[in-house]
């Protein structure tokens, strides 16, 4: 039954969430496996591309990373257009990233992302346990409310920031939906129902 | 010769005799002809009887006549005879002759090939005694002449002599040769020494040995010997190479401080490079500002002068000095002494000036590492240290003045004074470079970070204190203002928000201005023209460095068209606020009116790039809902409301980001320019529904709404602007609109309207029809009415909301 021809898919990955969270440094954490303290503010929109194996198919990760300052924002909608999945990042240390800012970005998120994107939702830096002010409790209960994934992790020390990124992947390739309506997707219809076939143990959404 | 001579003349007198006979004989012949002539004629006359005798006769003259021409002949075979017999002899004589020449000249070519051999032979015996006597110069000169009289010498002129002499002498003389050049090299070695000296730690010692175990040592006879002997420019190179590196490049460094000291001792001269005793402040102590003082440069030059000093005087003297010190010794040494020293071969003339040479190899580098390493450091960092230029010139005057003292220089060479007189030059240079250098790494920083731009505490204004009160400028600030408010005065700019490093950009140029109007007029115009310089950079590096940023960020963009204007604004006033405290020429001419233009039309390409990008997004936006029709749909109604909330979202976005950075008037107009995009999209595309069923008339009354009331709070609209002549949609709409929108946004009114219409039903509408039509005059029936639509536009509205009845028909007969 499992497809022996290799198979390949691209997922579009945005992250955003305020500014000096820590959303370029999860990226370079995960594509390049660095950390740099003087990471100037992101400007515009960047973007980076990773590959990864699930299964037997092959992911492309283009991961596009936003400003967080308002300032340095560009607001468009071909960011949103075809996104796959979204990562709501805030900083653990600073309870303003959490509290009313993760809403407007959901807003902002709802406004322009297909409905059946998937979420996520990171605390960074965890690593300065001392700083903290918003509990992984309270994180996890603003995913549920939300649907959305929910990790703790730290760019910094490493910890967490591959699983966020591979829990997300295995949503993504469950969620069938995002497969037919993604317009990066090269993988024939055919396969692409086939897949969730294969994981359905896996899939719990 | 004298004999051969006595043959040639007696030869002479024989032919003269036989001549004189010959001559006699002829004579006689001559008569006797006549005579027979004669005879014969007075025969034939008288008889011929005769004739016969006669004839006989006549052949016995005949035999006689004969007779005569052999005697003839042989006189003649005898002169013949005689003048061959001299000619030989002749010949013989001058063979002889030939052969006695040439054997003469073998013996003078012998006599001269011993000669020259003599004298090789003297030279070569007399190198030992010269070198000896250290007579430097005297063999130098025997090298040469044995060599002279060797080339002279050819092999095949040698008569005899063994060719195997020849190549002993000179094989001997090639040995001499070497022996004279190896015995100079090693008095060298040994009297001028570089070394590193054994007592103190890292520092240079040259030593000169004066005296050798109480004999003096011919240091100058074997230099010039070296010269003549063409030795000299090898070691002199190898020397000054060493000299740099040891002594020059040390001082001239100035990192740590080092002083020349000379010490005697015991026929040994040396100089020393070490530090300086800790009683003698440190030149480097001075030096805070890290450019090099003129105490120092002074400090730095003297020790490189006493270190020439010390080897023109016990290495390299100039040639007026050592003959000075000859004539000296001359009138106390012994008459045999002094003939030896200045021996007869070797005059004045012939002698080398060492120092010159000296000079010709040192100085090309010297100068150099000068001008690299002490004056251009010593270039002032600002133009108004004008002492500081005289002293560099007087100091570089000074010194080549003492190098031409020393000899090393011709008079007249003058690199040093050039390059010091030419500091103004070389210090603008440097200091355009430097400020454009500074100009462009602040240039293309990412700092985007901005700063607030005041009006009031602008230079550049017409308020400022900065800007002269000309007579134009006065009456304008004196005119009163008619209209009661605050007359906006032309030369203001308007309170905004430029990038921090775009107000650093013009703070230099400020700067820099000042800094000419102190400047002297050849420094001025170079600082000027790099304030010039300064902003065509700018023009040329932030487009390109910083241009896909600016595009792609709309805070970015705008305040980059702020920075363009703001740039722009003091371009204007640059010129007049400094031109009168500029020195000439550009008292009369200096202006940047002429940058303006480009800089404002970058400017405004940047911000109508924004404009049309973000006018694009949202009629894309709107687009994407395809259409406003059957919002009563619950998927459709999410995709308009999703479209509308994404139009509204942007909206908010660029109100944020651009209400404390663009100048509040262009802000509203602008923002209003994207609202009214956006009103006319949705407008045009609620006009092209031909179906509107009552639960979508709620739904685009509701989204109308939604609009008009986000849309209100982007902009920023002072709320004591007194409302105008109230017309029939002010008095309808929400009494706390700003009229202000309506100006701005033309569409606003028709918008709101366009959400009454669809709440109104048809009798009410008809019914302000009818009212509106009669109020005015025909033909302006929309404007008196309030009507903002097209009667064909209402007409269209009217079919699409209300079913086919025959009160529509009759309301929309009302709009044929």
């Amino acid at each position: 039954m499992a497809a022996a021809s290799p198979r390949e898919t691209t997922f579009k990955l945005l992250l955003v969430g305020e500014s000096n969270t820590g959303k370029s440094s999860l990226i370079m954490r995960f594509t390049d496996n660095v950390f740099d303290e003087d990471l100037s503010a992101t400007i515009g929109v960047d973007f980076k591309v990773k590959q990864m194996f699930l299964n037997d198919t092959t992911i492309k990760l283009t991961i596009w990373d936003t400003a967080g300052q308002e300032r340095f924002r560009t607001l468009t909608s071909s960011f949103y257009r075809g996104a796959h999945g979204v990562i709501f990042v805030y900083d653990v240390t600073r309870r303003e990233t959490f509290d009313t800012a993760l809403d407007t970005w959901l807003t902002e998120v709802d406004t322009y992302a297909t409905n059946d994107v998937v979420k996520m939702l990171i605390g960074n830096k965890i690593d300065q346990t001392e700083e903290r002010q918003v509990s992984r409790a309270e994180g996890l209960a603003f995913a549920q409310r939300h649907s959305m994934l929910f990790i703790e992790c730290s760019a910094r020390t490493r910890v967490g920031v591959e699983q966020a990124f591979e829990e997300l992947v295995q949503k993504m390739y469950d969620t069938p939906a995002l497969w037919r309506t993604g317009p990066t997707n090269n993988v024939q219809l055919g396969g692409a129902e086939e897949a969730p076939a294969l994981d359905q143990g896996c899939g719990y959404c | 010769m004298a004999a051969l001579r006595q043959v040639q003349l007696q030869l002479q007198d024989d032919a003269l005799g036989s001549r004189e006979g010959i001559e006699a004989g002829v004579a006689a012949l001559q008569r006797k002809m006549d005579e027979v002539k004669g005879q014969v004629y007075e025969t034939v006359n008288k008889h011929y009887r005769e004739f016969v005798q006669a004839f006989d006769y006549a052949l016995d003259l005949n035999g006689e006549v004969a007779g005569l021409a052999q005697q003839l002949q042989a006189v003649n075979n005898l002169a013949n005879d005689a003048s061959v017999g001299v000619l030989n002899k002749l010949h013989t004589a001058t063979e002889r002759h030939v052969a006695l020449t040439r054997k003469l000249k073998d013996a003078d070519c012998i006599i001269s090939v011993l000669e020259r051999l003599c004298r090789i032979h003297d030279d070569l015996t007399g190198m030992d005694g010269l070198m000896e006597r250290s007579l430097f110069p005297q063999a130098a000169l025997s090298v040469h002449r044995i060599n002279a009289l060797l080339s002279e010498l050819n092999p095949e002129d040698q008569f005899g002599c063994d060719a195997k002499i020849f190549a002993v002498i000179r094989a001997e003389s090639r040995r001499k040769r070497t022996a004279v050049k190896s015995h100079l090299e090693t008095l060298w070695s040994t009297s001028v020494r570089l070394a590193t000296a054994h007592h103190a730690e890292g520092a240079s010692e040259l030593v000169v040995v004066l005296t050798d175990n109480n004999k003096p040592v011919h240091l100058q006879p074997a230099l010039q010997a070296m010269h003549s002997l063409a030795m000299l420019e090898s070691k002199m190179d190898v020397f000054c190479k060493a000299l740099m590196q040891q002594f020059i490049s040390p001082l001239l460094a100035n990192d740590t401080p080092l002083a020349p000291t000379v010490t005697k001792f015991k026929g040994v001269v040396s100089l020393t490079l070490m530090a300086p005793r800790d009683d003698v402040p440190s030149p480097a102590a001075a030096d805070v500002s890290g450019r090099l003082s003129v105490t120092q440069l002074r400090l730095i030059l003297e020790n490189v002068a006493t270190v020439i000093e010390f080897v023109n005087t016990h290495a390299f003297p100039k040639k007026s000095a050592v003959l000075a010190q000859d004539n000296g010794q001359d009138e106390n040494a012994p008459a045999s002494r002094r003939r030896d020293l200045v021996a007869e071969e070797l005059d004045a003339a012939d002698l080398a000036d060492l120092a010159l040479l000296f000079g010709a190899h040192l100085w090309p580098v010297l100068h150099q590492a000068i001008i690299n390493e002490l004056l251009s450091a010593a270039i002032p960092k600002r133009s108004d240290e004008t002492e500081v230029f005289a002293a560099v010139s007087r100091l570089a005057h000074e010194f080549e003045a003492k190098m031409v003292d020393f000899g090393l220089l011709e008079v007249g060479q003058h690199e040093l004074l050039v390059f010091a007189q030419n500091i103004h030059n070389h210090f603008a240079a440097k200091k355009r470079q430097d400020v454009l250098a500074a100009a462009r790494s602040c240039m293309l920083s990412e700092d985007h970070n901005s700063v607030v731009c005041n009006s009031s505490a602008e230079r550049g204004g017409a308020g400022s204190a900065a800007f002269p009160t000309t007579a134009v400028m006065a009456d304008a600030a004196l005119q009163p203002a008619t209209d009661g408010s605050e007359r906006p005065v032309t030369f203001d700019f308007p309170d905004c928000q430029i990038t921090q490093r775009t107000r650093k950009i013009v703070d230099m140029a400020y700067d820099m201005l000042e800094e000419v109007t102190t400047s002297s007029p050849a420094i001025a115009v170079h600082l000027f023209v790099a304030v010039r310089d300064m902003f065509d950079l700018y023009r040329a590096v932030v487009p390109v460095h910083h241009g896909a940023t600016f595009e792609r960020v709309p805070m970015l963009g705008m305040l980059f068209h702020n920075d363009c204007m703001f740039i722009a604004h003091h371009l204007i006033t640059l010129g007049i606020q400094f031109k009168s405290r500029l020195p000439p020429p550009m008292n009369a001419t200096a202006t940047f009116v002429d940058m303006v233009v480009p800089f404002r039309q970058l400017g405004e390409r940047f911000f109508v790039h924004q404009m049309d990008l973000q006018r694009d997004l949202l009629i894309e936006a709107i687009v994407s809902a395809n259409g406003f029709k059957q919002t009563h749909l619950p998927e459709k109604k999410a995709v308009v409301e999703k479209a509308i909330k994404q139009v509204l979202l942007q909206l908010t976005h660029l109100s944020k980001v651009w209400k404390n950075v663009l100048p509040l008037t262009l802000f509203n107009q602008t923002m209003a320019h994207l609202i009214e995009a956006a009103m006319g999209k949705i407008i045009s595309d609620i006009l092209a529904i031909s179906d509107i069923g009552e639960d979508e008339t709620h739904e685009l009354v509701g989204i109308i709404s939604l609009v008009v009331q986000r849309a209100e709070t982007l902009l920023v609209l002072d709320a004591a602007v007194p409302a105008r002549a109230s017309t029939l949609v002010a008095r309808t709409s929400a009494p706390k609109t700003n009229p202000a929108i309506r100006s701005l946004v033309p569409s606003w009114s028709k918008f709101v309207q366009l959400g009454e219409i669809l709440n109104m039903s048809l009798a009410e509408i008809t019914e302000r029809w009818i009212a509106g039509t009669a109020a005015s005059a025909p033909g302006s029936v929309n404007a008196a009415a309030g009507w903002l639509f097209q009667p064909q536009e209402l007409a269209h509205l009217i079919r699409a909301l209300f079913s086919d009845t025959p009160l529509r028909h009759k309301t929309l007969a009302l709009f044929k």
